[in-house]
């Protein structure tokens, strides 16, 4: 009869051997994840870049609700009626405001944002940290998704610092245009739609992150994702809204074919389900508009993005060999 | 053939174990078919040429690289499948250490402090401050990384592959850089490291560093392991008597005696020849055990031949390594004069 195999007791699980300063957190898949996101948190913060892209943010916002503010001064100056004056300066008051936090958020933040996952991304290929990081225990999942996890931080903190920013600017400087805001639309719904504007935005700017995460793993380069993404939203998009128009006038399948391209767009898409709730956030404003779209197709699309762009990323990471 | 699968029984005292270990890049074999074995408490030199695959076979232990075949098993796990749970016992610098440029000396150990498993606060603090103090970079630990000079980002390598306190440190070329102040510190860390226990895996291409602090060897030549074992054994091949009589012709007697000698099936000398020293005088040194020398003093004065004088000389790690590598060159042939120009004297075939 075979013996049973002699198994030798694991020294692995022996008492450590380690020094006494040296605390081991838990070692389960969340925590370790939670930690490696911390981690890249931290060394965002210690970033120059990272500063320098905030305070242009913040710049940017309080100097584009300045404008309105000394357009509407010089409009008061020169005798514009009040009627006019309200209207004028509707962007400075809830909840015009935030159709204009919008519009820097989806324009100038994108390019932002983009610039910081490129960097977090890339330059771990560019400096040779990849290696570091990948040497110390953690698996290569962790590691992606921990820049995942860094960028859905950064870009909802972003979005709410900016929102917050942008509001309380446009109404302090409202109080020198003599105009007194109405806060009769505030109710618990219009809140929440709010809500959902601003996860709207958020999703946008993930998915043009993702697509930088994607691109910068692929290049092994903080300027793949960066000309990458850039390239889709400025010129890749707007060829093929083009292509769309030109689609109207070509019957049959091959014109609808061109002329449902858009709807598969990420920026089709983000106005979709932002547009879709802009009735509810903008009641009575002409910024509301109705969607070519449905919400269900706008978030199916996007979703679909973001797991391709992840996906992508996660198989070139897992099969590279790291010789950088 | 070695059975190794994933239910790999540990032996406890076995710390790396390769099998078969190839990388292939196309058709540029990097490592072909490599049996490493390294014991738990050695220090390990990895030796080998520029291109002879050592960084290679590092970077698949770490798991950088996927091997094309075989397989490596460390503290009893499959690297393959178990490679995070692996490297949570290994501190590591592969090649030229690379940290994050825009952080500072300790801020770059608190990120690798973190990734590493460690909880961030009062002893991750203490610890960061234990190593920067073992690697004597405390004055410069505010400083970004992009200002340190090469032996400072060597001895933050160093740091960060034992913030973790491992009990497997790995170290690509961890003197490059370093003055031989520096060196020598290193020296006394690892030395220092062992005694501890730790197992210490160096690649370097300083000989006598490597003769001094490692107890174990693997000599690799363009991808192929040409020897391992203990130090002690190779240097004991190395080892040389030298004698020195009084005449030429004294010298070109007792060379035909010990060449006689070891044709007539005296196994213990496996080479005998001729060298002129730096005065120009003829020595013979005879490649056999320093023991041997009384029996050498034997025979020559059987044969009425007297030595002016008989000395063993110790091997060194840099004759074995070029001995080794000048007999398997790339074509297949040799180059006999290597070893020689390495030993700074010249060699003839000396006819008196």
């Amino acid at each position: 009869m075979e013996s049973a195999p002699q198994v030798m007791p694991d020294p692995m699980a022996s008492p450590s051997t380690r020094a006494s300063s040296v605390l081991i957190g838990r070692q389960d898949y969340l925590s370790v994840l939670l930690r490696l996101t911390e981690m890249e948190l931290y060394k965002i913060r210690r970033r120059t870049m990272s500063r320098v892209l905030s305070i242009i943010s913040i710049i940017a916002t309080i100097s584009l609700f300045g404008l309105i503010a000394l357009a509407a001064f010089l409009a008061i100056n020169n005798g514009t009626s009040p009627e006019n004056v309200r209207s004028f300066t509707e962007a400075l008051r809830l909840p015009r405001s935030l159709a204009l936090i919008e519009q820097l958020l989806l324009t100038l933040g994108q390019i932002l944002i983009i610039i910081l996952v490129s960097t977090i991304v890339g330059g771990e290929y560019n400096s040779g940290t990849i290696r570091l990081m990948l040497t110390r225990g953690p698996s290569r999942t962790q590691f992606l998704l921990s820049k995942v996890g860094a960028a859905i931080t950064c870009i909802g903190f972003g979005v709410v610092a900016i929102t917050i920013i942008g509001v309380l600017t446009g109404l302090l400087l409202n109080l020198a245009t003599g105009v007194a805001p109405d806060f009769a639309f505030f109710t618990v719904t219009w809140s929440v739609h709010v809500l959902l504007y601003l996860l709207i935005i958020i999703l946008g700017l993930f998915t043009y992150a993702m697509m930088a995460l994607f691109l910068s793993t692929l290049g092994r380069a903080t300027a793949t994702g960066l000309a990458g993404v850039l390239t889709w939203s400025f010129l890749i998009e707007p060829v093929i809204e083009v292509i769309s128009n030109f689609g109207r006038n070509i019957s049959g399948p091959t014109g609808s074919f061109f002329q449902s391209l858009p709807d598969y767009l990420i920026g089709t898409n983000i106005s979709a389900l932002l547009g879709n709730q802009s009735q509810y956030v903008f009641p009575t404003s002409s910024v509301a508009q109705i969607a070519p779209v449905s919400d269900l197709h706008a978030l199916l699309v996007l979703i679909a993005y973001i797991v391709i762009f992840i996906g992508l990323a996660w198989w070139i990471t897992m099969r590279r060999d790291v010789t950088n | 053939m070695e059975d190794i699968s994933p239910h790999y029984q540990y032996d406890g005292k076995t710390v790396i174990s390769t099998s078969r270990l190839t990388k292939a890049f196309g058709n540029l074999v990097a490592v072909n078919d490599l049996h490493l074995e390294v014991m738990r408490g050695d220090v390990f030199g990895f030796l080998g040429p520029n291109g002879s695959g050592k960084t290679t076979t590092i970077r698949m232990l770490l798991g950088l690289i996927r091997p094309t075949a075989g397989r490596a098993i460390i503290f009893g796990m499959d690297n393959s499948y178990q490679l995070s749970a692996i490297l949570q016992h290994i501190g590591a610098i592969v090649e030229t250490p690379v940290f994050y440029p825009y952080l500072s000396g300790r801020d770059n150990l608190h990120v690798v402090a973190s990734a590493s498993g460690m909880i961030s606060g009062g002893a991750s603090n203490r610890r960061v401050e234990e190593v920067l103090e073992i690697v004597e970079l405390r004055t410069k630990a505010k400083d970004a990384f992009r200002k340190y000079s090469m032996g400072m980002k060597q001895r933050l390598g160093i740091g960060a592959a034992l913030i973790a306190d491992p009990e497997l440190v790995l170290l690509d070329e961890p003197t490059n850089g370093l003055d031989p102040a520096g060196q020598f510190e290193i020296r006394q860390l690892i030395q220092r490291l062992a005694e501890l226990g730790k197992t210490i895996f160096i690649s370097s291409h300083f000989l006598h560093e490597v003769q001094q602090v490692c107890n174990r060897v693997a000599i690799l030549q363009k991808g192929n392991l040409i020897k391992q074992g203990a130090v002690s054994e190779l240097l004991q091949q190395s080892e040389q008597i030298v004698i020195r009589l009084n005449s030429a012709d004294e010298t070109q007697q007792a060379f035909a005696l010990l060449q006689r000698a070891q044709e007539q099936g005296v196994d213990w000398i496996t080479r005998v020849h001729i060298e002129i020293d730096k005065q120009s005088f003829p020595m013979i040194q005879v490649n056999a055990p320093r023991t041997r020398s009384a029996e050498i003093n034997a025979l020559l004065a059987r044969n009425n031949l007297f030595a002016a004088e008989i000395r063993p000389q110790e091997g060194s790690l840099e004759e074995v390594y070029l001995e080794l590598t000048t007999q398997v060159a790339p074509m297949g042939g040799t180059r006999p004069g290597m070893a020689a120009l390495a030993r700074g004297s010249n060699e003839s075939n000396f006819d008196l």
